[in-house]
């Protein structure tokens, strides 16, 4: 695939703390997700802390890009700063790891709950590349 | 036998110039809260409890005890999305209990309609992971919702649709109602796809409006008026504040604050004669109905299926038409306590539920990542 074949000007969020490092994490075209060095939890969005232990500074970690399409909706009305790109698909991505992503569906053809999707980059404007999925293979029994 | 009443509401009404465009919010807040002072016949001096819940003020329990001279004891402005009305019942009665207050006001104003397409005045604060994608909020929220219960359980669009009707039907019924000439579920289908599987017509109003409640305690009320409406119970839950967060995608946290609800007031659900559950969207009633265990989880879209939440049918849902096709002023909860309060009242015009004595109040906020939930009875719900 070409590169850059994915962007779109998207709105690039101001981010302080643990969302800053998980967008410089994006601009070096990682997908991280953290898991808990004590309890072994993955968790995303990231955060100060596991949320099932509590255990304090979760360890990141780099996810497979790999997983599924668990839900999603194709948007036909933009958000503000998307003007003119609908319809897109937003979906939530269910990831191997576990935890789930927001993200968009990009490439051609249906998209439909359970089919394995992989990661690509999108950049959205502002040096700011972001995690998307391309849709891979048939709709699977992950669900 | 229900529970003992928590609270009375023992006044109760909209801001008369809701649809004028003229005021600000916190205009309609007070002029919503002056007009259910003057209904509860108490002075404003007796006021020594302020709750509000708002997306245009930051305090908005200061706001409304400065614009209308009250200088309360006991404040609270939990916010929990729309639902916070609902949860202030129980807040409100635990305060009364406590002796924290004596009478407490309730009060909502909100010009979303006014504002919303011009600029959006608003503290809500999005999620930095969600923004570069371009959600559309609420409402992709509660799409992918809605297509991960049809994925799950066969859910349909057409079920999804009925809600609207029924909701619209029920509207033909309210003279206050936005939205009044009945739709067809062909109607909704062909309504432009918004969000999928949400149609136009699967989505609420926007409007302005507001409304206020007084509350006190229950041993009070019949010295206030002869038709006092009780709290017998409530309960509030949440879930996460974004999306992302949510744990299933298929049940809300109604799953916990409905049966809690219902267990405090020691009432079963199949003796609720009224329903007034907040309808962002249409998928949202679904969900309730399973979550409040009219029916079981999956079923909710056969359940409505055959018509029973229309006029007449064994139901009574939404009766005011909703926010789908009454009104919604970007907080739902007030109004579904109001429509509730008139059903109980007597009040509802050729709407009336015959002989209704209990309601169940079933809100949402977030996107349907929080909700509250109360049962309230009239004199005849109480035997």
């Amino acid at each position: 695939m070409t590169e850059g074949a994915f962007d779109y000007p998207g709105v690039v969020p101001p981010a302080v703390g643990e969302e800053a490092k998980w967008f410089d994490f994006c601009r070096n075209h990682q997908l991280m997700i953290q898991r808990c060095a004590a309890c072994g939890h993955y968790q995303f969005p990231p955060r100060s802390v596991c949320v099932e232990c509590l255990e304090e500074a979760p360890e990141w970690v780099e996810a497979a890009g790999t997983g599924s399409v668990f839900t999603f909706t194709i948007q036909h009305r933009e958000a503000a700063g998307f003007a003119g790109q609908a319809p897109y698909t937003l979906a939530m991505v269910q990831l191997d790891e576990g935890p789930r992503i927001m993200s968009r569906i990009v490439g051609d053809g249906d998209v439909a709950i359970g089919m394995d999707v992989a990661l690509r980059s999108a950049n959205v404007g502002a040096d700011l590349d972001v995690p998307v999925f391309l849709a891979v293979g048939p709709e699977s029994d992950a669900g | 036998m229900p529970a003992e009443p928590i609270l009375a509401i023992v006044g109760a009404a909209m801001p008369a110039s809701q649809d004028t465009g003229s005021l600000t919010p916190a205009g309609l807040m007070a002029e919503a809260g002056a007009a259910a002072i003057k209904d509860a016949g108490v002075e404003k001096s007796e006021i020594d409890g302020l709750l509000s819940a708002s997306s245009f003020y930051y305090m908005p329990t200061l706001n409304l005890g400065e614009y209308l001279g009250i200088v309360p004891r006991y404040s609270d402005s939990t916010t929990i999305g729309g639902c916070s009305f609902v949860a202030h019942l129980r807040h409100a009665a635990g305060a009364i209990a406590a002796g924290e207050m004596t009478t407490g006001l309730i009060a909502y104003g909100s010009t979303q309609r006014s504002v919303g397409s011009r600029f959006v005045k608003t503290m809500s604060e999005p999620l930095a992971y969600e923004i570069p994608y371009g959600p559309r909020w609420p409402i992709a929220g509660y799409a992918m919702q809605a297509q991960r219960h049809m994925y799950e359980f066969g859910t349909t669009s057409e079920q999804l649709a009925e809600v609207a009707v029924a909701a619209r039907a029920w509207a033909g019924l309210n003279p206050a109602a936005a939205m009044r000439d009945p739709i067809t579920i062909d109607d909704v289908l062909a309504s432009p796809m918004i969000c999928s599987p949400l149609h136009r017509l699967d989505c609420c109003l926007v409007s302005d409006g507001g409304g206020a409640l007084v509350v006190t305690a229950p041993e009070r009320a019949r010295d206030l008026t002869d038709n006092p409406i009780y709290v017998l119970g409530g309960a509030e839950s949440h879930f996460a504040r974004y999306i992302t967060g949510h744990p299933d995608f298929v049940t809300s946290p109604g799953a916990i604050s409905g049966p809690e609800a219902l267990g405090n007031a020691e009432v079963d659900i199949s003796d609720i004669d009224h329903f007034q559950i907040y309808d962002p969207f249409t998928i949202a009633v679904i969900f309730a109905v399973e979550d409040l265990g009219l029916c079981a989880k999956g079923e909710g879209g056969p359940f409505l299926e055959d018509m029973r939440a229309r006029p007449g049918g064994a139901l009574p849902l939404n009766t005011d038409g909703g926010g789908l096709s009454h009104r919604h002023p970007g907080m739902l909860g007030m109004n579904i306590i109001l429509e509730a309060v008139a059903q109980l009242r007597g009040e509802a015009g050729s709407r009336q539920v015959d002989d209704a004595g209990l309601s169940l109040v079933h809100g949402l906020g977030g996107v349907y990542t929080a909700t509250a939930t109360a049962v309230l009875a009239n004199e005849r719900g109480l035997a």
